[in-house]
């Protein structure tokens, strides 16, 4: 639930900027329903968006209920929304009713997509927990007339089967269908309500959609939504089931909706469309052109030159060397290491600039052939992370690199003639580092915004106040990093949620850890990494690993270069921190260990399953999945189940929820490593919680290697 | 204190390398005229209020005194010129540079490659096409241009393009006057149609083009100023 930069800003700049498309390529943007999804005005339509389209829509209604929602079209049949949604005057306690918040997941399949006189079919589950007001599910088909209009009828169930509604067609195949469990506005939620679905009384609803331009739509429907629950408690008056909507289109990417409900109010849609496949700038980015190759001369007219003579010879090698770290300076490249042979030179580089690793080894390629003497034939590369590992060595011929510089299909054809290779079975023999590459400090000192989004009472908290971070690694692989942070402004203390639960307290008393106006510190810890060996990393970190836990925690990695399967243990002893934030400890201890296997399925989705022993001591696993786009972009939903029940878990019945993570490259065009995260949780309890740790092996090495690294290839030339 | 230091130095010490290397280095034009060009890149860029650019600041005198060879660039889209200057010949493809790191590639004349336009065509493989031209025309080629993706993937759209001459035309390049052919290469295939023109002197040399980046980033009209 927390996010530490800011995402939301970057949603917004990005629908202000996201760019029109080649029409023909993408299947058009769709005008979305008041639930996020494409669709009329309450009602869904049968439609899709573009494949990998994130929209973010706020639904206003006049009465004081409100929506946020955020849709991703997952494949291309597949659809899925979470929603945050608030109701006034809703939820009883004692005489009053108070507002109430609600989230809720949706997914939708496509079944037929239109073509010749087949609509679009379409199968929807709506809050599948099955607990929320808005859960429904509804079988719905639409099709187009000419570019300009677009027809969808529809039969619905649960919210959507409560207009002009008619008992359960599928009661023919069994009775169970013919009743629906009541709604329970108190009730835990979070599993499956598989007994719920398309159960109870159905209904019809149907509507139209036209487009006279680009920028207007107009929109009527008939809906099969009674709104039985807010006439109950008279916070809706339902005088019709027809509802009429217009929209404006400003930009593309932004869309502006008033709706009139039921007769008698008024509604509000703001909808921010982004594709992580359409970045604002396009794909080659603004950044200027790299150096030419250069070329060597001929050996045959300076033989000369080709020497191998300057080996050995101080007064050659140090400008050689001087000369290279400049110039990979200058392509915002640094350079850790180097061994120099007559016909080949390896060099270790950090990349603190491209978030491709291929344009990185394509620049520093291009400043290797601008320094080396000519005898030089073979190239050696290995970028190295921030934490000073090496993953996969790329070895290329100085040769190719010269004559396929400007080849139409440049990038294809270096590729199939590089070498790659773990950097661990590279000689060591001679390699020296650059004077100045250890010991090293990097500090900051700046803003922090950190905030809680869609907690279970307020939709938004946030904090802002300095930050300063400091990172110092007095020899290679050993960090000794920490922040400290001291709050401005924020309202994230106010939230007085007290933990109910039965588990041991891990998680849910975190609200406390929030509430300090003094200095506090994040995380302040040492930290060893190394490979250990060809195929694997390992890490060992002790201190005050993250906010709420401090201890030591050791990490081990087995993933062989161009492998897609990767297997981690980690295991961690930890205690947990005082509430100020400082140095103490509390009574509560924890002993968390996992194995992870992570797996590259290719198609750019990955898997990760971790079993093991969580926080509160409950075991069980974890299981991630993830959408990332070769350009940095990931969105990814996770879920845990262990052996604690449902009900000692408490609200939402097991862990799960979804992350985002976009990279600050893909929306301005300039080159930055830099990323955007944010981790949404329905809500956080004790069962199923893990360490929140820095520098997690796999994340970390994973782009320095194939897969990922030759999915970027395209940028080598870049 | 080490960052300071390689602030300073790398820029310095970058040049000195990059000479010693043996990259065909061009004396840098003179700061004028490059000035002129980061200011009309910078005014495309932002799609800000018009600056002076470089058609404004360019004279055939300033032409005349350049001690290299000199591209005006247009970008249409933006209504900006700039100049570039040679940086880097390998293996038949020119490598230009404006002064703030922008660049293109041509090959036999014609336009290959962009970078730091946003949108920027990767590379564009053109023999055919440069073929045609100096065959006179009259034929249809292939032509295959890249681009990289929002995903970082290269993608190859394939064209197939009609070359034709369409008459002569005198230019005047800021004091040089050229007779030119015209060529109108209009291209139909996987991506929009496009027309790219060329002006072609009685050398085969092309003096003049109006050529695509890419549908987004638009057209570019070059001017070969000084050979």
């Amino acid at each position: 639930m927390r996010a530490t930069r800011t995402i939301l800003a970057g949603l917004a700049t990005a629908g202000l900027l996201a760019p029109m498309v080649h029409a023909q390529e993408i299947e058009p943007r769709r005008s979305v329903s008041s639930y996020g999804v494409p669709g009329l005005i309450d009602m869904p339509s049968a439609q899709m968006q573009p494949d990998g389209e994130l929209v973010t829509s706020l639904y206003l209604l006049s009465n004081g209920a409100g929506r946020v929602q955020l849709s991703f079209q997952i494949l291309p049949r597949v659809q899925g929304v979470f929603r945050y949604a608030t109701l006034p005057d809703f939820q009883r306690v004692g005489n009053d009713f108070i507002r109430t918040y609600d989230r809720s997941f949706d997914v939708r399949f496509q079944l037929f997509k239109e073509s010749g006189w087949v609509p679009d079919v379409t199968v929807g589950l709506q809050d599948f927990g099955g607990t929320s007001l808005y859960s429904g599910e509804y079988l719905v088909a639409s099709k187009t007339f000419g570019p300009k209009v677009t027809g969808t009828v529809g039969i619905g169930w649960g919210r959507f089967g409560t207009q002009g509604s008619f008992t359960n067609p599928l009661a023919v195949l069994d009775d169970r269908f013919r009743d629906r469990p009541r709604f329970d506005v108190n009730s835990t939620g979070g599993d499956f309500s598989t007994d719920s679905w398309f159960r109870g009384d159905a209904a019809l609803f149907a509507g139209v959609e036209y487009r006279p331009n680009a920028r207007w739509t107009l929109k009527a429907e008939y809906s099969s939504d009674a709104y039985v629950q807010e006439e109950a408690r008279g916070i809706f008056e339902h005088d019709s089931p027809l509802n009429f909507g217009v929209e404006y289109n400003p930009s593309p990417g932004i869309r502006l909706g008033g709706y009139l409900l039921g007769g008698t109010e008024i509604g509000f849609n703001i909808q921010l469309a982004l594709n992580p496949k359409r970045p604002p700038a396009g794909g080659s980015g603004l950044e200027g052109a790299p150096l030419p190759v250069a070329i060597r001369p001929a050996r045959e007219t300076q033989p000369n030159l080709w020497s191998e003579a300057w080996v050995g010879v101080p007064q050659v090698e140090q400008p050689v060397v001087a000369g290279l770290d400049a110039v990979l300076a200058e392509a915002g490249l640094e350079l850790i290491s180097y061994r120099l042979t007559g016909d080949r030179v390896d060099i270790r580089f950090r990349n603190p600039r491209y978030s491709s690793q291929a344009q990185a080894i394509g620049r520093a390629a291009r400043a290797m052939a601008a320094t080396l003497p000519p005898s030089v034939e073979t190239l050696v590369l290995t970028p190295e992370n921030t934490r000073s590992l090496g993953s996969a060595a790329v070895i290329l011929r100085r040769s190719d690199i010269e004559a396929l510089e400007n080849r139409p299909n440049g990038a294809a054809e270096t590729l199939a003639v590089a070498g790659i290779v773990d950097s661990q079975t590279l000689p060591t023999d001679g390699r020296r580092y650059v004077d100045d590459a250890y010991p090293r400090l990097r500090w900051n000192v700046g803003p922090y915004i950190a905030y809680a989004l869609f907690d279970p009472d307020n939709p938004l908290r946030a904090d802002v106040g300095l930050s300063a971070t400091a990172e110092w690694e007095p020899v290679r692989g050993l960090i000794l990093g920490g922040e400290v942070r001291q709050k401005l402004i924020g309202n994230r203390d106010e939230s007085n949620r007290q933990s109910n639960s039965v588990l041991p307290r891990v998680r849910t008393n975190g609200p406390e850890f929030l509430k300090t106006d003094d200095p506090y510190i994040p995380y302040l810890t040492a930290a060893y990494f190394f490979r250990p060996g060809r195929n694997l990393y390992a890490r060992g970190s002790a201190g005050l690993l993250e906010e709420q836990f401090g201890g030591v925690s050791a990490e081990l990695l087995w993933k062989p270069v161009a492998s897609r399967l990767a297997i981690g243990v980690e295991a961690s002893v930890v205690r947990q921190r005082e509430f100020d934030g400082l140095f103490g400890f509390q009574d509560l201890d924890a002993e968390t260990a996992f194995v992870s296997a992570y797996y590259d399925h290719g198609a750019r989705f990955y898997s990760q399953l971790d079993v093991g022993q969580y926080l509160a001591g409950d075991r069980g696993a974890t299981y991630t999945l993830t959408r990332e786009f070769s350009n940095g972009w990931q969105v990814g939903a996770f879920a845990t189940k262990t052996n604690v029940s449902a009900e000692e878990f408490g609200e939402g019945s097991f862990d799960k929820g979804f992350f985002l993570r976009i990279p600050t490259d893909w929306l301005l065009g300039r080159p930055t490593r830099e990323t955007s995260a944010v981790v949404i949780r329905p809500v956080q309890r004790d069962g199923g919680a893990r360490l929140n740790l820095r520098d997690r092996l796999y994340p970390l090495v994973r782009d320095q290697s194939p897969p990922v690294l030759t999915e970027q290839w395209g940028r080598f030339w870049r | 204190m080490r960052r300071w230091t390689r602030l300073i130095a790398a820029p310095l010490l970058a040049l000195l390398a990059a000479c010693s290397g043996g990259t065909e280095n061009a004396p840098p034009a003179n700061d004028k005229l490059l000035l002129a060009a980061l200011q009309a890149r910078l005014a495309g860029l932002s799609g800000g209020e018009p600056v002076p650019d470089a058609r404004e600041i360019l004279s055939p005198a300033l032409v005349a005194r350049s001690s290299t060879p000199l591209l005006l660039v247009v970008v249409e889209a933006a209504d900006a010129g700039l100049t570039m200057v040679p940086r880097a010949v390998n293996r038949g493809t020119q490598q230009w540079r404006d002064i703030s790191g922008g660049g293109l590639f041509r090959r036999d004349g014609i336009l290959v490659g962009t970078r730091g336009f946003g949108f920027d065509l990767h590379t564009a493989d053109v023999a055919p096409l440069a073929a045609a031209l100096r065959r006179g025309g009259g034929e249809d080629v292939e032509r295959i241009n890249r681009y990289i993706d929002g995903q970082n993937q290269i993608v190859a759209v394939q064209y197939l393009c009609s070359v034709r001459p369409m008459g002569r035309e005198r230019l005047n390049l800021y004091g040089t006057v050229v007779d030119a052919t015209v060529y109108r290469e209009n291209c139909i295939g996987e991506g929009p149609p496009f027309a790219n023109t060329y002006w072609v002197d009685s050398g085969g040399t092309v003096r003049r083009s109006n050529e695509l980046i890419s549908p987004r980033a638009g057209s570019l009209d070059l001017s070969v100023l000084k050979l």
